[in-house]
C-alpha cells in the first residue's frame, strides 16, 4: 500500500506558492524511502540497521534559470516554507501563474514477488551468514568476508505545474560479498554483487554461496597476480562488467548536459561516425528487474529505451525535462535524482553495447597477445573529452589466444572515441552488472552491460615494460 | 553550549528522550547522534548563473546495546511518533547481531573536558544575504576576465556556505552539541588554444565568504590552463616531481584510509605492523589535528563525544600512531585519538582524521623549483580513487598531469603519464615540503604544501 507522504491538496498548495515569483515552471518530489541493511565480518552479524528517510524537494524554473530548495522535516509549514524560499530566490519579474489541479497519472510498477516488507532483519542475517560460511568451506587461504544485504522500500511522489501528479513505488534488493584471502605475505581481494529492483526472489536458492565462491576464486587468482604489462596492446572486456568502460567513458558524454555543453566531444556530431562500426549503445531502464530500472523517472516521465550509437554512429543524447526544452531534442526521461535533496540531472540507466556477431572463443582465439580485463575497478573519466583512466581489479595476460596469468596493477587509459573506434570484435555474449554511478555528489542505481567486446589497440599503464 | 539556537535545543531534548526512552525498553547503553546543516549554494556555467539552492537537511541516529549486541538506526522524521519508531528499530537490530567484547560507548567519567575552540563559526554567517553570495562570484567572474590569457575562459564555478550544527548524547554522561560555519568556493577554466581542450580547476574555503582567496583561485585555476593547454610531451624514465598542494593533499588522503585503527583491526592496511618505523623520508611529517581553526573539520569533540586532541601521525617518516574511535582503540590497545567519524546521522561511528595535514616546510614553490633544476609539477592525479590506489597492499598506479617546470619557467604538458609502485617508495622520496598549506575538502579536511619528490619513475606508454 501506497503511503501518501504528501497530500494532493498540500501538494497544489505548494505548487502554488512555489509559482509566486511568475515562474514558468514547478515541481514537487517528495519521498519516503525505508532502507535495511545487514552485514557480517568474522562469521557473525556485525551491523544490522534500519532507517527512514522523508523529504521534499521543490524545484522552480524560469528559462534556463532555476532553484532547487528541499527540506528533511516534511511538515505543511516547514514544505511551504521551502516553496516560498525558492520562488523569492528566482525573482522572475513577471505576474504569478496559475498551479491548476492536478490529474493523477497511472502507472504500475512491478511489485516483487517477496518485497522486503515481507523478510524479517532475521532473513537478511541468514543470506549474510550463508554466503560466510560458504566462501570460508572453499579455500582455507580465505581470510575475510563480509556478506552486505541491503533493500530499499521507497514511495515517491512527483507533481508538476503541468497538471501531473504521479506516484511510484520502488524496490532495490541486493547481496554484495568481499572476500580477502592470504598467502604468506600475498593477499587478493574479490567482490561479486547480485542485485535488482527486485524483491528477495533474486537471493533464492544458492545465490549467496553462489557469490561466495565466485569472489573467492576472483580472490584466489589474484593472489598469483604478477604485475601488469605497460604498453598499447589489444584489450579484451569480459562480458557484463566490462561495461563500465562504455559507461564511464561514452555514456557520460552523451547525457545532455554535458554533451550540450561548448566543450563536449560530441557536441554538434549526430549522424558522425563516433566508434566502431560494430558498436550499438542503448540505454533502456525498462528490462526488467536490472538494477538501474524504473517506471517513471524522477521527474514522472515514462522510461524507454534510447539508441545512442547505432553502427558506430552518435544517434541520440540522454536528456530531461530540461534540457530537452532547451535544446529542443526528445525528452527521454533520463531525469534522475539520488533522492529529494537534489534537482534532477540526465543520467543512464540500464546502458549497454548490444551483442554482436563473434564468438567470445572466437575472440580469445584470434588475439596473440594483449589483455584480458575481468572486472574494472573505479575510474576517473574527464566528460567533455572523454579521456579516462580505469583501474582493472581482475585482469589477465592474453598469450598465444589463450588467457593465461594473472596480473595486478593495470590501468587503462584513452579517449572514449579513440577507444569505441578501435572495438574490432563484439561478441554475441551480451550480460549486465549491477553498479552505482557518480555524477556531481549524486550516486546512482545503474546497470552496465555488454557482451565480450576487443579494443584493437588501447593503452595499459602498468608497472613493467611490456617484453 | 551556551551558543546554542532553539532548534537545536530542542533537538538535544529529543536526542536526551530517545536515550531514555532506550534504556527503559532494555538497552543497557544507547547514544544519540544528531546533525542539521542549512546549505545554500551557486553555480555558474560559462559565466551565467545556472542554479541556485537553499536546504536544510539532518536527523537523527540511535546506537543501542543490548546483552553486548549492536543495534542502529536512523530517522529524519523527528516528530515524537519518528522517534519511537527508530528506538523500535534499534533493538530490533540489536536482536540479529552478534555479541561484541569490546566497549562502545566512552563514559563522561573517563575523559577530559573538551577544548575550547574559538573561530569555527562565523556567526553573521547565519544572516548572510543572497546578494553577497552573488557580489563574491561576480568578483571571481570579474578577476578571470582580467588575469585569462587567449583562449581560456570559465566552465563553471560553484560557490557554497555551510551552517552546520552536531550533538552527541549517551547513556554514560556525554551530552555535548557544537556549531560550525564553511564557505568555499571552486573555480573549473577551460583552455582551447592548442586544439585539445583542457581544465584548470582551484578551490578555496573559509568560515565566512569573505575570507575566501579569490584571486588565488582565480590565478591558479588559469595558470593551470594555460600551461596544459600547450604542446604536450610524454615522458618515460626518471624525474624529480613537485606536487602541487592540492596533489600533495590528495595523496595524503589516499594514503588516509590505511592510517586508520578500523583499517588495522580488519587486516586491510599495509601500514598495519608498521608503528616506530621509517614509512616516509625525514622530511615528512604528518599531523591530524582537530584543533586547527583554519582546517575545516576542527572541533571540540568527536563524533561519539571525545575531546579533541592533536595526533601525530607520521614524524620526520617514522609512523607514530594510528587514528582511533572508542572501539578500535580499545581493540588496538591504545588510547582514543578523537577520530570517530559518521559521514551522516545514518552511519554509526567509523574512523576517519579531522585536520590531516602535511607539515610545512621553509620554501616557497620558486624555491622548490630553483632547488629541482627541471621538475614535472603535477597538478592532478587521475584514478587515486580507485582501486589502482590501493590501501591494503600499499601498491599504487596512477595517472598524472602536470607540467614540465624549470627556474626559467614552465614548458611542455603532461597529459598521460602514470606513476606507480609502493607508497613508502614513494614517501621515501620526500625530499622538501613547501612552505604554503592549502587545504582540500574530502570527507574529512587534507591539508598539504607542495611536496618535492626526487628521482620517480615515470611512465608515459607509447606515442
Amino acid at each position: 500500500m501506497a503511503e501518501p507522504i504528501l497530500d494532493t491538496p498540500l501538494v497544489e498548495a505548494v505548487l502554488e506558492r512555489a509559482l509566486r515569483g511568475g515562474a514558468e515552471f514547478a515541481e514537487v518530489y517528495a519521498e519516503q524511502r525505508a532502507n535495511r541493511a545487514v552485514s557480517a565480518e568474522d562469521g557473525v552479524v556485525e551491523r544490522a540497521n534500519t532507517g527512514v528517510q522523508r523529504g521534499v524537494g521543490i524545484r522552480v524554473v524560469d528559462g534556463e534559470r532555476f532553484t532547487y530548495g528541499f527540506t528533511e522535516t516534511v511538515t505543511e509549514p516547514s514544505v511551504l516554507e521551502v516553496a516560498e524560499l525558492v520562488a523569492a530566490a528566482l525573482r522572475c519579474g513577471h505576474d504569478s501563474r496559475d498551479a491548476g489541479t492536478l490529474t493523477p497519472v497511472t502507472v504500475s510498477p512491478p511489485l516483487p514477488r517477496v518485497p522486503p516488507g515481507d523478510v524479517g532483519l532475521g532473513h537478511m542475517a541468514e543470506l549474510v551468514l550463508r554466503a560466510d560460511a560458504a566462501a570460508r568451506a572453499q579455500d582455507p587461504r580465505v581470510a575475510q568476508v563480509t556478506p552486505l544485504c541491503t533493500d530499499t522500500d521507497q514511495h515517491v511522489l512527483v507533481a508538476s505545474s503541468d497538471g501531473r501528479i504521479v506516484r511510484d513505488h520502488r524496490f532495490r534488493t541486493r547481496l554484495r560479498v568481499r572476500v580477502l584471502v592470504r598467502d604468506g605475505g600475498n593477499r587478493g581481494a574479490g567482490i561479486e554483487t547480485r542485485g535488482g529492483s527486485d524483491g528477495y526472489e533474486l537471493l533464492d536458492g544458492g545465490v549467496p554461496e553462489d557469490l561466495a565462491r565466485a569472489a573467492t576464486q576472483q580472490a584466489l587468482n589474484m593472489l598469483e597476480a604478477t604485475p601488469a604489462p605497460t604498453g598499447e596492446m589489444p584489450v579484451i572486456l569480459h562480458p557484463g562488467p566490462g561495461g563500465v568502460l562504455a559507461h564511464e567513458a561514452c555514456g557520460h558524454g552523451l547525457e545532455a548536459d554535458v554533451a550540450f555543453g561548448l566543450d563536449s566531444v560530441y557536441r554538434g556530431r549526430l549522424g558522425e561516425q563516433v566508434a566502431s562500426p560494430l558498436v550499438t549503445l542503448v540505454d533502456d531502464p525498462t528490462i526488467p528487474g536490472a538494477w538501474g530500472s524504473y517506471t517513471v523517472d524522477d521527474e514522472g516521465a515514462a522510461g524507454g529505451r534510447t539508441v545512442l550509437v547505432e553502427g558506430g554512429r552518435l544517434a541520440g543524447f540522454l536528456s530531461d525535462r530540461r534540457f530537452a526544452a532547451s535544446h529542443g531534442t526528445p525528452p527521454t526521461a533520463n531525469g534522475r535524482r539520488v533522492s529529494f535533496r537534489y534537482h534532477p540531472l540526465p543520467r543512464m540507466s540500464n546502458t549497454y553495447i548490444e551483442a554482436g556477431g563473434d564468438e567470445p572463443a572466437e575472440i580469445l582465439r584470434r588475439t596473440r597477445s594483449g589483455l584480458y580485463a575481468r572486472r574494472l575497478g573505479g575510474g576517473s573519466v574527464e566528460p567533455t573529452t572523454g579521456e579516462f583512466t580505469f583501474a582493472v581489479r581482475e585482469a589477465y595476460l592474453v598469450e598465444h589466444g589463450r588467457i593465461t596469468r594473472p596480473v595486478h596493477g593495470a590501468t587503462l587509459m584513452g579517449s572514449s572515441v579513440d577507444a569505441l573506434r578501435a572495438v574490432d570484435m563484439v561478441g554475441t555474449d551480451l550480460a549486465f552488472a549491477p553498479g552505482s554511478c557518480g555524477k556531481e555528489g549524486q550516486r546512482a542505481w545503474v546497470s552496465v552491460g555488454q557482451p565480450t567486446v576487443r579494443i584493437a589497440s588501447l593503452l595499459v599503464g602498468g608497472t613493467r615494460r611490456q617484453a | 553550549m551556551t551558543d546554542l539556537t532553539s532548534t537545536e535545543r530542542t533537538w538535544l531534548e529529543l536526542a536526551d528522550r530517545a536515550v531514555q526512552r532506550a534504556v527503559a525498553r532494555g538497552a543497557a547503553g544507547a547514544e544519540v547522534f544528531g546533525s542539521r546543516t542549512r546549505t545554500v549554494s551557486l553555480r555558474w556555467r560559462g559565466g551565467d548563473s545556472e542554479w541556485q539552492r537553499a536546504a536544510i537537511t539532518g536527523g537523527i541516529g540511535l546506537r543501542v546495546f543490548r546483552e553486548g549486541c549492536l543495534g542502529y538506526a536512523y530517522t529524519s522524521d523527528v516528530s515524537p511518533a519518528g522517534v519511537d519508531r527508530m528506538v523500535e528499530g534499534a533493538l530490533a537490530a540489536s536482536r540479529v547481531t552478534a555479541p561484541s567484547a569490546w566497549p562502545q560507548l566512552p563514559a563522561a567519567a573517563d575523559l577530559p573536558p573538551p577544548p575550547v575552540l574559538d573561530g569555527l563559526l562565523a556567526e553573521d554567517m547565519v544572516d548572510l544575504e543572497t546578494s553577497e553570495r552573488q557580489a563574491a562570484q561576480e568578483r571571481l567572474h570579474a578577476l578571470v576576465a582580467e588575469h585569462a590569457p587567449n583562449g581560456v575562459r570559465p566552465q563553471r564555478a560553484h560557490y557554497g556556505d555551510l551552517l552546520h550544527s552536531t550533538l552527541v548524547v549517551n547513556s554514560r554522561g556525554v551530552r555535548h552539541a557544537y556549531r560550525t560555519s564553511t564557505a568555499f568556493a571552486w573555480l573549473e577554466v577551460v583552455s582551447s588554444a592548442a586544439g585539445e581542450r583542457q581544465t584548470g580547476h582551484a578551490f578555496t574555503s573559509g568560515r565566512h565568504v569573505r575570507e575566501l582567496d579569490l584571486e588565488r583561485l582565480a590565478t591558479r585555476a588559469l595558470e593551470q590552463a594555460e600551461v596544459m593547454g600547450a604542446e604536450p610531451d610524454r615522458p618515460e624514465g626518471r624525474a624529480t616531481l613537485l606536487l602541487s598542494p592540492s596533489a600533495a593533499a590528495d595523496l595524503v588522503g589516499n594514503l588516509a584510509s590505511a592510517l586508520t585503527g578500523q583499517s588495522v583491526v580488519k587486516g586491510h592496511s599495509f601500514l598495519a605492523g608498521d608503528l616506530d618505523t621509517q614509512v616516509a623520508s625525514d622530511a615528512f611529517t604528518l599531523v591530524d589535528d582537530p584543533l586547527l581553526p583554519a582546517g575545516l573539520s576542527a572541533r571540540p569533540v568527536d563524533d561519539e563525544g571525545v575531546p579533541s586532541r592533536t595526533t601525530p601521525v607520521v614524524q620526520a617518516g617514522v609512523l607514530r600512531s594510528f587514528l582511533h574511535n572508542t572501539e578500535t582503540a580499545a581493540r588496538c590497545g591504545q588510547a582514543p585519538t578523537g577520530n570517530a567519524h559518521r559521514s551522516s546521522y545514518r552511519s554509526t561511528p567509523e574512523v576517519a582524521p579531522s585536520n590531516l595535514v602535511c607539515q610545512a616546510g621553509r620554501d616557497d614553490e620558486a624555491t622548490l623549483v630553483e632547488r629541482a633544476g627541471r621538475c614535472l609539477y603535477v597538478f592532478d592525479w587521475l584514478g587515486t580513487h580507485a582501486s589502482t590506489a590501493n590501501t591494503h597492499t600499499g601498491r599504487f598506479s596512477v595517472g598524472i598531469t602536470g607540467c614540465w617546470r624549470s627556474p626559467d619557467g614552465w614548458h611542455a604538458p603532461v597529459r598521460r603519464a602514470t606513476v606507480a609502485g609502493r607508497y613508502t617508495d614513494l614517501l621515501g622520496r620526500v625530499a622538501a615540503a613547501g612552505r604554503d598549506v592549502e587545504f582540500v575538502p574530502s570527507n574529512y579536511t587534507l591539508g598539504a604544501p607542495a611536496l618535492l619528490l626526487e628521482d620517480v619513475p615515470v611512465g608515459g606508454g607509447d606515442d
